[in-house]
Order: structure tokens, then C-alpha cells, then sequence
């Protein structure tokens, strides 16, 4: 009797759990990507600008596993409003630029040795979105309206984050002015 | 004398089905812990929980990729957000040294390699929660730019809480269990072979604290 009673509570149980862990699993990525978005923005002061942090260490980190070797700059995307241009100054030394979807899958990425030497711009688009980009510009489409926008340059030590910070002060992340939806 | 008039043994249908409704909301809601518990385990640990694994180290070639299972996506979101494809780069990860015993900032480890097939590399410490130690050593890892290697093209470092009187140091200080992670920039190879032929750096344990 009470194992006849407990069969059908097991099974929605069992049921109820796989149910839960799918779910839980699909929603982590968009809904950490929400929050890091958020952040990110809150540093820049708005979405789509361009937020240079500091070297990172343990006081400042702000997300996992940061770097103490790099000198990152992030920018929140907010696509809603039309595509965003993204510039990204020389390099002499390891550089990159990388877009992360809201999802968080790393959907472009670009390095020094993959761009002319004075820099290179970007443009991050919605799908669908209509884009004014200039000749061999890159244009990076989101199936979304929010993503990340992450500049990564070599810099370990203090001497190295001096020199990244020099040629990083060109770089930067704005709306493309007088873009058609 | 009816039927009515003899104490029957068996609830009345009421008192059944609240028991029966108490069993259900009863699995549904630990169905539901059960969910969201296992959910935040498989998700956890390091990114480098995946297929390929080199000595003891480990990584998952689908991190940042869109190939990524829904389990790796979550994972790589709550342990290694915006981590970069390995086309760009490759991300190793440890928890143990080389005898498979956990690394814990109790202990003193000597890490050795040598010249990675890459354009840059480092190895950088994290405590249990994914983030640097928090301690004011400015020592939380060793790259390629700044080893000193000997005549026969190997570098060592020393991992402990103090630092040593010589030689490159990553201070675990403050990082109670700790794992490592071997980042490798524009590998020159990213197929399964050549990284798991890959001669890794080693970790051995020198001493512990009482």
C-alpha cells in the first residue's frame, strides 16, 4: 500500500527534477550575461561606451578568473537603438577584440596579428539590422540586442599595463552615428 | 446491523486523497531542490571540467565556441565568463598536484615546464570561488615574458604562501583550496592531438604546514 501510494509521487518527483535541471542549465548564461551587461554598463556610465579598467587585482576583479596579465576594456551592448561601432588602436603586443553574444558564446574575435598595425574598427549589429560600414570593416552580427564588446591587451606588470595603457587610449565603443534600423 | 456500523480499518476518501496530495506537492517540491541542486553542481567546478585532459590538467574545447553543450555554456558563464574560443585561446585547468591530492594553500608546490608551442602563455592561481586570492603579494601568476629559463630551456616557480628567497612566485596566500589555470594564447595547434600531446607543466607538492 504505501509503495502503490508513493509510485506516482516518485515519477513526478523524478519527473519535476529533470524538468528543473534543464531549465535551470538553459537560463545560467543568459541570466549571468543579464547581470554582467548590467555591470559593465554601470562601470561605462551607460551601454555602449567603452569602460577601460584598471590592472586587475584582487581588490578590484569584477568577474571570475580575471586576468592579472591583462589590461582589459569592456563594453556593454544595447543594440536596441542600432549598431554600435567599435575601435581598437595598434599594438605591440598580444591585442585582441572579442564579442560575446547574450548568451555568452564567444561569437568574434580578432587579434593584432589579424588587423593592420595602426588598428582596426567594428561594427556589432542586430540580424536584420541595416548597416552603413565602411570598405573591409568587419560587421558582427548578434541575433540579439545585448552582448559584450571585450578588448584584451598583454600586460603583465606594472611597466607592461603602462604601455597598454598608452596604446589603448584610442580605443572606444559608441553608436554608429546616422545608422538605419 | 449495516455495513456503516462496523469501524472500518481504511481512511475515509477525504483524509486518502490529502494524503496522496501531501506526496505529491511533497516530490514536486524536492523534485524541484533536486533540480536546481544538480544543476548548480554539474555547472560548477573549473572550465576545465570537459573530455580532454592532459596529465592533470583539463579543459573543453567547446568553451566559447557555439558547438558548446547547454551544460558547457553554463558552466563556462558561472566559472570562466567571456573566455575566448580556443582558436584564440586555450584555457588548462587543475585542482590537484601531481600525486592527485588537492592543492591547498597549507602546502608548498614547485611548478616546472617548459617552452609552450604558443604566442604567449601564463598560469595564474584561483581560490575556491573562481576569483584571485584576495592577498596584496601582486603574485597571482607567472607568464611566458617573465621566466627565467635554464640551459636546457626549463623554468620553475614556487607556489606557497611566503614568498621564496629566489626565483619566480605565485602566492597562494588567503586561497585556502586553490586551482591553477594554464592559459595558452594563439596555440599554434588546437586539435585534440596536438594538445593532448602537450608536455604541460608539472606540480609537485614540496611540504605541507602541520
Amino acid at each position: 500500500m504505501t509503495g502503490r501510494a508513493w509510485g506516482g509521487p516518485l515519477l513526478l518527483g523524478i519527473a519535476v527534477a529533470a524538468a528543473t535541471h534543464i531549465a535551470t542549465v538553459t537560463v545560467i548564461p543568459g541570466a549571468i550575461m543579464r547581470v554582467a551587461v548590467g555591470r559593465i554598463a554601470e562601470r561605462a556610465g551607460e551601454a555602449n561606451r567603452l569602460y577601460q579598467a584598471p590592472r586587475p587585482t584582487p581588490a578590484n576583479q569584477q568577474v571570475v578568473r580575471t586576468s592579472p596579465d591583462l589590461a582589459y576594456a569592456t563594453c556593454a551592448l544595447d543594440l536596441a537603438t542600432g549598431p554600435v561601432r567599435v575601435t581598437v588602436g595598434g599594438a605591440s603586443s598580444y591585442a585582441s577584440v572579442a564579442v560575446y553574444d547574450g548568451t555568452t558564446d564567444n561569437v568574434f574575435t580578432l587579434n593584432d596579428r589579424q588587423w593592420p598595425t595602426d588598428g582596426i574598427t567594428l561594427v556589432v549589429a542586430r540580424t536584420g539590422a541595416s548597416v552603413t560600414a565602411a570598405p573591409g570593416e568587419p560587421v558582427v552580427r548578434l541575433a540579439g540586442t545585448r552582448g559584450v564588446v571585450l578588448i584584451r591587451r598583454l600586460a603583465p606588470g606594472d611597466s607592461a599595463f603602462a604601455r597598454a595603457e598608452r596604446e589603448r587610449a584610442g580605443d572606444a565603443c559608441a553608436p554608429v552615428s546616422g545608422a538605419t534600423r | 446491523m449495516t455495513d456503516s456500523a462496523i469501524p472500518s480499518r481504511q481512511p475515509r476518501p477525504r483524509l486518502r486523497r490529502r494524503g496522496a496530495l501531501r506526496r505529491y506537492l511533497a516530490a514536486t517540491l524536492v523534485g524541484l531542490a533536486a533540480g536546481v541542486a544538480s544543476a548548480a553542481s554539474v555547472t560548477g567546478g573549473t572550465m576545465g571540467d570537459g573530455s580532454l585532459v592532459v596529465g592533470r590538467w583539463s579543459t573543453d574545447l567547446a568553451i566559447g565556441g557555439p558547438a558548446a553543450s547547454p551544460w558547457v555554456r553554463a558552466r563556462v558563464a558561472r566559472v570562466g565568463l567571456l573566455a575566448l574560443s580556443r582558436e584564440e585561446t586555450v584555457y588548462f585547468d587543475r585542482t590537484t598536484d601531481e600525486e592527485g591530492e588537492p592543492l591547498r594553500d597549507a602546502c608548498r608546490y614547485r611548478l616546472a615546464g617548459g617552452a609552450l608551442p604558443a604566442r604567449w602563455w601564463s598560469v595564474t592561481i584561483y581560490g575556491a570561488d573562481q576569483m584571485l586570492p584576495r592577498n596584496p603579494d601582486d603574485a597571482a601568476s607567472v607568464d611566458a615574458t617573465r621566466l627565467a629559463t635554464d640551459a636546457a630551456g626549463t623554468w620553475t616557480a614556487t607556489v606557497s604562501t611566503a614568498r621564496p628567497a629566489a626565483g619566480a612566485w605565485i602566492s597562494s596566500r588567503g586561497a585556502g583550496t586553490f586551482s591553477l589555470t594554464l592559459r595558452l594564447y594563439n596555440a599554434l595547434r588546437v586539435d585534440a592531438a596536438a594538445l593532448r600531446a602537450l608536455a604541460l607543466p608539472t606540480v609537485r607538492r614540496t611540504g605541507c604546514a602541520l
